[in-house]
């Protein structure tokens, strides 16, 4: 990925990272799904990192889950990093099927795809981009100056959404 | 996550005795030493120890392995991809640099370094603590390390925003090669091993 400014925020399981331009955000990928909100008016972005569809214990952490971590990042994005709830789009990725040690697969990603779209539809946000599903991992890399993420699956070129 | 000083303690000494074990196994098995560099037992914060892993894009090889028994445990022994050539010629007896290629003969490699590690970790609990258990069949991986860091710890990241983790890095003699081995413990079950040698908290 050319010229990208060097003030990147690594984003962890369960994490959400909120910041503005020139930032940028990166992660990696399994059978979790990346959710990647934009705001291009005040080039405002945030990456989310849900494991799980639904949260299953009051004491969970809430950003690890979709059904509690995206309204958590929409009323963050809005009302501490000041962007505009209209403008926000999102671009979701990961949710590949992973290998567990007994040697089946997890089809975990689905079930969290599944949950991202039918929150985001409710919400009122639109999906500009997205690339789901496989066998392999993800690497992206979000620029909150553009919007633009470069995905990259384990052993396949690198593309931009 | 409860797990008290003590018991994260005496887990450290259990994982060191193993993985000792485990290493001097490795480096019978390559006919070179597999000297451990760093290795550490201790409470990690999920989204915190994921961060550091996802900074790295570094493509490993990897092989996973469960254990089945009174003891609940994962393992994951991971390497840059091109350390797989150098194992694959250690492995082999071959010159260093006739392995050019990642095939079925190199995954084979990596799938019987998992099963000698799983072993020799699953000898030393069952001889020295009463352990009852025995590793599933390896399952070999190549992606990202943070992936495939993720893929292990995924089963107890669903329950718990911590989790045990027993860090070892190991240093292959005569290469520049660094290998890298993960052991999550269920720590219920190790709690029960705990008590069963007579250290209660």
């Amino acid at each position: 990925m050319a010229n990208l400014p060097q003030n990147i925020i690594t984003v962890g399981v369960g994490e959400l990272k909120i910041t503005r331009s020139p930032g940028v955000l990166k992660t990696l990928l399994g059978s979790c799904i990346g959710i990647v909100l934009h705001d291009p008016l005040n080039k405002i972005g945030g990456l989310l990192h849900i494991m799980l569809p639904k949260r299953n214990s009051e004491d969970a952490k809430i950003t690890k889950y979709a059904d509690t971590g995206l309204p958590y990042i929409v009323s963050q994005m809005v009302s501490n990093a000041g962007a505009s709830r209209s403008a926000l789009y999102a671009k979701i990725f990961g949710g590949a099927k992973m290998f567990e040690t007994n040697g089946k697969m997890m089809n975990i990603g689905e079930a969290n795809e599944f949950e991202v779209r039918r929150i985001l539809k409710e919400a009122g946000i639109r999906i500009t981009a997205s690339k789901t599903g496989g066998t392999k991992g993800y690497n992206i890399i979000f620029d909150t100056e553009t919007g633009k993420v470069t995905c990259r699956i384990f052993g396949e070129p690198e593309e931009v959404y | 996550m409860n797990i008290s000083a003590e018991h994260l303690k005496i887990l450290d000494v259990m994982s060191r005795l193993s993985i000792d074990r485990a290493s001097r196994a490795l480096s019978k098995t390559l006919k070179t030493g597999a000297k451990i560099s760093f290795s550490k037992c201790y409470v990690a914060e999920i989204g915190a120890v994921t961060e550091k892993m996802n900074e790295s894009t570094d493509e490993m090889a990897g092989v996973m392995v469960g254990f089945k028994g009174n003891v609940g445990c994962k393992l994951l022994f991971m390497i840059p991809m091109h350390g797989v050539f150098i194992l694959t010629d250690l492995y082999l007896r071959q010159p260093s640099g006739t392995t050019k290629t990642y095939d079925e003969c190199s995954e084979s490699v990596m799938q019987e370094l998992g099963n000698v590690l799983a072993a020799h970790i699953c000898n030393s609990l069952v001889s020295n603590f009463d352990a009852t258990l025995t590793p599933l069949p390896p399952v070999v991986h190549n992606d990202y390390a943070g992936v495939m860091f993720s893929n292990l710890i995924m089963e107890q990241a669903m329950m718990d925003d911590k989790l045990v983790l027993i860090d070892t890095k190991f240093e292959i003699c005569k290469t520049e090669l660094a290998c890298y081995l993960f052991l999550v413990p269920d720590v219920a079950s190790f709690d029960k091993l705990i008590d069963a040698i007579g250290v209660y908290s």
